[in-house]
């Protein structure tokens, strides 16, 4: 997808014809390695969706995966762009519905970008939304002061910002994080009303769950839109089992759109 | 009644897997070792769950390896942060 700042990526999970419900799904991925490792349980969420004729669409944000652009040039606002330009697109293609799975720091995005607009989105699914931008970004320098941890070296959160005021920069897990992208995103939170609204639903993961029967019992009560999924946490490692109860879930929730 | 300990094992069962290693784990057992998930990553989701399910706040001086060597040292952190 072509945009100002170079093209993006998308990926793009198209049901065969005879499975054709015209409805789309947009992921809005998560920051950094949440999305490197939220990818195998993204791509069994989509394949899915896909047989259930749903196209689906997954983008690398500007300078993430194979979209052009280096990750520390990244703009909180080019992303914001990105988004709404694949949404703009979709409009264009004749889906009759647009839905949105948000996940992560996607959600965060996707409050943003109702900041300015509101866009005609069917559904939204937050997934483990990010709530607040503040709290993220207390996470991200905890990962930094564990990473040091491992090499015996010892930093605060305090130590880190300072670096990060002279140097412009820092870097968490491999990614180089600009000062001003960490500043936007501490700025950001999602507001309870826009939680509220009936096309939004978010799901919130727990690993273990004593009585599944229960919580299927709970997630069906209608105008519930708080869901929880039994599901690892994904977007913190690489290697897990993939939650099929998740799959089902988000499925279950599309087609009850 | 569930203890702090068996709250601890099941969460990071929950977490990790692992319930076999976790359930009968010598409580001097390298937990780093044991768990590849548990990198800086790793730690934080844990931090985050712990912070979560025992009520209790972490302060930055806590994120070091030793407290999440093995269980001992966990539990031992874990029990030190409900006393505060």
């Amino acid at each position: 997808m072509p945009t100002e700042n170079g093209k993006c990526f998308v990926l793009e999970y198209l049901p065969a014809p005879n499975l054709l419900n015209n409805q789309s799904v947009l992921f809005i991925p998560p920051f950094g390695e949440e999305n490197n490792n939220s990818r195998k349980m993204h791509s069994a969420i989509a394949r899915n969706l896909a047989n259930e004729g749903f196209s689906v669409f997954m983008i690398d944000l500007f300078g993430t995966g194979d979209s052009e652009g280096q990750f520390v040039d990244a703009l909180w606002d080019d992303w914001l762009d990105n988004i709404k330009l694949l949404f703009e697109n979709h409009l264009k293609q004749q889906f009759i519905k647009t839905n949105i799975l948000a996940t992560r720091l996607g959600a965060l995005m996707l409050a943003g970008l109702f900041e300015n607009e509101r866009l005609p989105i069917n559904k939204c699914l937050l997934l483990q939304p990010i709530l607040k931008g503040k709290t993220f970004a207390k996470q991200l320098m905890r990962t930094k002061i564990a990473a040091m941890a491992f090499k015996g070296e010892k930093c605060t959160q305090n130590d880190l910002q300072q670096d990060l005021e002279f140097q412009g920069l820092i870097e968490i897990s491999g990614y180089q994080i600009s000062k001003s992208m960490l500043d936007k995103i501490k700025s950001k939170s999602i507001n309870d009303a826009l939680l509220e609204s009936k096309n939004i639903i978010t799901i919130n993961t727990k690993p273990q769950v004593e009585d599944l029967t229960l919580l299927e019992k709970q997630n069906s009560i209608s105008n519930n839109n708080k869901l929880i999924a039994q599901s690892p946490p994904f977007w913190t490692m690489p290697e897990y089992k993939i939650s099929e109860h998740l799959i089902k879930l988000t499925e279950a929730m599309f087609n009850n759109a | 009644m569930e203890t702090l300990e068996t709250k601890l094992i099941q969460l990071l069962s929950g977490l990790y897997g692992k319930r076999d290693f976790l359930e009968n784990v010598d409580y001097s057992a390298n937990l780093v070792e044991e768990i590849p998930e548990l990198d800086s990553m790793g730690i934080v989701s844990l931090i985050t769950a712990l912070e979560e399910d025992f009520d209790i706040e972490f302060d930055d001086e806590d994120i070091i390896i030793e407290h999440f060597e093995n269980l001992g040292t966990l539990l031992a952190l874990v029990n030190n942060k409900k006393s505060h």
